[in-house]
């Protein structure tokens, strides 16, 4: 096998940021504001919260099992029939979540942009690029990642910014129209999408430069803050302009874009917003790929690591068309069943093996059951 | 001398033999003139000169003379006094001359240095052989460089003499960490290739990759520096330009600052500059003669110029066809009224102005100089009011494409406005089968290409991807030259020692 690529912490810093944020910015909004109504910032901030507690599990095991995969990490911790069937359960899970972020991209053209256009169209040459960019390595989509990520926070921010004038802050109160239940509820979906998904990252981490640990730790945490802030903003955006309908408008951020007329000069925004989801899709596209290919390789062990990586996507590319079965669907699959997948599989696993990590740290330490303060 | 060289290849000391080879390796080559000369007492002792009558100048071939007047004392005189054997002496320990020579032993440097424009003297009775150089064949003037025009700066261009050029180099870079290494490439063209570099700017692992790619060319016959640079390109089908030319020393200086690595070659006026990163294709020399404001919106204006020459044409038919609603209403009427009559769908007329204009352009160049203005008389007929008459192109069209023209033509390095030409295309494809969105996917395409593309070892794409916040004081704006000067692009140069080994660039 060849020598394993490495990224810079920096580089790393950047992936994060597209793998959390991907095209949730213009989406999450939506169901946020539909399950917790003017909630949704607060549930966002919450699961934040949970999100964060996700990745200092992500970077412990990375510190406890340098250069060492989820499946590496399982393998050594429980053994390799176990770790089979983590992997397995990692593959099912991306399976789904592949798929749905690709749909996302056909469904957002189908229903917006391209009405007559069949979304097999959309979905096979966002697959063609994808592929060819998670062939290309994981290098190469740093590289690229750091440039696109940068594009797309700052059209995001240029249209949030060209929004001023729609705001009514008024409409974020009541802070808690429906109790704390809404609040919880929304707090499980974004629990779970995007920001329970920061689990699937530690697939990512044994690319990480080993040199460069407490930098990375630091870069990644800064990370993962300004996607959070990111998020927030745009759930606030889009309460302050659409007040109590936010939750009836899908694809917020676009709608935003859409409502834009600063004079005759800042008008039809809604292009620069469609990019940005594109290149955010894209983006967590090639990342979870390149996760489905790294597990699929681990699980069976292949010593050519490119070999699945066009009969996966085509799989992944056949789902996503056959998978959701109209708009309403689609919402429920990915706003009800994924939050709890992320949850149950994804972070379940992350904590497990950091518990075991911790405990296994612990006895090897001390093993005759010593107190910490013996000599 | 080359105490190696085969016994066979050895001068002899019997002149005719010596005469007879070279007779046989010149044989049938009209302008080489074998002349015989005699001279001692009596005129006993023979001698005989060799050279290229079309690369010599044959009114300074008075050789033979010098030779024997350097032996003689202070006096002008026939030389009666000498004798081949002290001729042999003399020069065989290298006594002065008034002329550098130089000596030599075998044939094939005799034929060497008679095809270098040297003449070879010949004595009987010595098995050596000295040749000067005299005359040279004639070269152009020093003049600025055509393709590389500035408003400041200097005016001095590079030229078809080997020897000029790198004396230009030597006289803007006057440290003895000026390093030129030379070789000779191919049986036939048998020219000069020289590199050069600063020693202590220069990444040691680059110059060493440089030197592993260049192996073998030596059997090659390149005739130009082009053929360097495509035998020691990284990717062959990539229409990205991987290394630089100029014909300006200050360019080249400025790249040798930079750490780059220039290949000259013998008759060749451009030099190579290796390797080039796609953003330095921004920038020019000029750049840096010019207030850092003005510098600064020029850079703005080519990276403006990139994107229209890329993707123009493309964003015209996407929107046009596929997204009407963005544009502005008054402006999508105007579209619309100009398009009413059209035949053609976007796509189709973009193809078709855009083909002429390629075709025009082609023309320009290669058409003898009286004929030019013709055609761009016709070329502006034909593509502009006549194709409007005719309905085959709407005005917006006409406009779509000369702004594409002009923005091609403001891109300062050809080789790049090239790949744009090329890269348009299937951009133009891409908008015409799916909108923006076949266009975005077709730029994700491209970027991931770029992406993967190095040149000598390095990512193509440096300063960008990876992205570098440093490097953008000379992408994105050109800083002040203080600020340049005092944290030079090169950091090796800072220190001023031996060069480090270069930090490998992620």
């Amino acid at each position: 096998m060849k020598p394993r690529e490495t990224v810079t912490s920096s580089q790393m810093a950047f992936l994060a940021i597209a793998f959390s944020i991907g095209s949730s910015i213009v989406y999450i909004p939506s169901p946020l504001e539909q399950a917790a109504g003017n909630a949704a910032w607060l549930s966002l901030a919450a699961s934040f919260g949970f999100g964060l507690l996700v990745l200092s599990c992500v970077l412990y095991l990375n510190r406890t099992h340098p250069g060492q995969s989820m499946v590496e990490c399982c393998r050594s911790l429980l053994g390799p029939a176990p770790a089979a069937v983590a992997a397995v359960f990692l593959i099912a899970m991306l399976f789904f979540a592949l798929p749905a972020i690709v749909a996302g991209i056909g469904d957002f053209q189908t229903s917006i942009v391209m009405k007559e256009t069949p979304d097999y169209v959309f979905n096979s040459f966002s697959f063609l690029a994808v592929v060819l960019t998670v062939r290309a390595g994981i290098l190469v989509m740093a590289r690229m990642f750091l440039l696109l990520v940068v594009v797309m926070l700052l059209f995001s921010f240029t249209v949030i910014l060209l929004a001023l004038p729609l705001y009514r802050p008024e409409y974020l109160l009541p802070l808690l129209p429906g109790g704390m239940k809404p609040l919880l509820h929304g707090t499980f979906i974004a629990s779970g999408f995007p920001f329970g998904e920061i689990a699937l990252f530690t697939m990512l981490m044994p690319y990480a430069a080993n040199s460069e640990s407490a930098k990375l730790n630091r870069r990644l945490y800064a990370a993962y803050s300004a996607t959070g802030v990111t998020l927030l903003l745009s759930a606030v955006c889009s309460t302050m302009t659409f007040g109590p309908a936010a939750g009836e408008v899908q694809f917020a951020l676009f709608r935003i874009s859409y409502e834009i007329q600063i004079g005759e000069l800042f008008q039809r925004m809604e292009a620069i917003i469609g990019i940005a989801l594109i290149l955010g899709s894209y983006m967590k596209a090639c990342l979870f790929l390149f996760i489905l290919n790294r597990t699929a390789v681990e699980l069976l062990r292949l010593r050519d690591d490119k070999a699945l990586l066009f009969p996966l996507s085509f799989v992944c590319l056949l789902l996503s068309l056959t998978m959701f079965r109209n708009p309403a669907d689609f919402n429920h699959q990915v706003y009800v069943i994924w939050p709890f997948i992320v949850l149950s599989t994804g972070c379940t696993l992350v904590f497990l093996l950091s518990a075991l990590a911790w405990l296994s740290r612990r006895t090897r330490s001390f093993p005759n059951g010593r107190s910490e303060n013996a000599p | 001398m080359t105490p190696q060289a085969p016994e066979a290849d050895r001068l002899s000391a019997d002149m005719h033999a010596n005469r007879r080879r070279i007779e046989h390796v010149f044989s049938e080559c009209f302008d080489i003139q074998i002349q015989p000369w005699h001279y001692g007492p009596d005129l006993g002792h023979a001698a005989v000169s060799v050279y290229c009558r079309s690369i010599v100048n044959e009114k300074d071939v008075h050789t033979v003379k010098q030779t024997l007047q350097s032996l003689v004392p202070h006096e002008l005189g026939q030389a009666e006094s000498i004798s081949p054997e002290q001729i042999g002496r003399y020069f065989g320990q290298r006594g002065v001359s008034p002329q550098p020579y130089r000596l030599i032993s075998t044939i094939g440097e005799a034929q060497n240095d008679v095809l270098e424009g040297y003449v070879v003297l010949i004595f009987d009775g010595w098995d050596q052989a000295i040749s000067y150089l005299v005359g040279k064949f004639p070269k152009r003037q020093v003049t600025e460089p055509v393709n590389e025009p500035v408003v400041h700066g200097p005016r001095e261009g590079t030229i078809e003499d080997l020897d000029t050029n790198l004396g230009m180099l030597r006289q803007r870079l006057k440290t003895p960490r000026l390093k030129m290494e030379s070789l000779t490439v191919g049986d036939n063209v048998s020219s000069k290739v020289v590199y050069v570099y600063l020693a202590h700017a220069v990444d040691l692992d680059m110059l060493a990759e440089f030197r592993r790619r260049l192996a073998g060319i030596e059997r090659c016959d390149a005739v130009s520096t082009s053929y360097v640079e495509q035998w020691i390109e990284d990717h062959t089908w990539t229409p990205f330009p991987q290394h630089r030319y100029t014909e300006r020393t200050d360019t080249a200086a400025a790249a040798l600052l930079d750490g780059k690595i220039l290949v000259l070659m013998e008759n060749s006026p451009t030099v190579l500059i290796c390797p080039a990163l796609f953003v330095e294709f921004f920038g020019t020399s000029e750049d840096y003669y010019v207030r850092t404001s003005f510098a600064t919106l020029v850079r703005w204006l080519r990276i403006l110029a990139y994107f229209m020459a890329a993707s123009l044409p493309s964003l015209y038919i996407a929107i046009s066809t596929f997204h009407p609603e963005l544009f502005p209403t008054v402006l999508l009427l105007a579209v619309l009224d100009s398009r009413e009559g059209i035949p053609f769908p976007a796509f189709f007329e973009a193809m078709i102005m855009e083909i002429s204009f390629e075709l025009l352009r082609e023309a320009g160049i290669r058409l003898p100089r009286p004929v030019g203005p013709a055609v761009s008389i016709v070329g502006a007929l034909v593509i502009g009011q006549a194709a409007i008459s005719a309905k085959i192109a709407s005005p917006i069209m006409v406009i779509v494409v000369a702004l594409t023209g002009i923005a091609s033509f403001s891109i300062p390095h050809y080789d790049m406005g090239i790949a744009l030409r090329i890269v348009r295309f299937p951009l133009m494809v891409s908008a015409g089968i799916l909108g923006l969105f076949g266009m975005m996917i077709a730029y994700l395409l491209l970027f991931l290409h770029l992406t993967c593309l190095h040149t000598l070892g390095r990512p193509y794409l440096s300063g960008l991807a990876p992205l570098k916040l440093r490097d953008m004081r000379d992408i994105l704006i050109r800083a002040p030259l203080r600020t340049l000067m005092r944290s030079p692009r090169n950091r090796r140069l800072n220190g001023g020692g031996p060069a480090r080994e270069g930090a490998g660039s992620r």
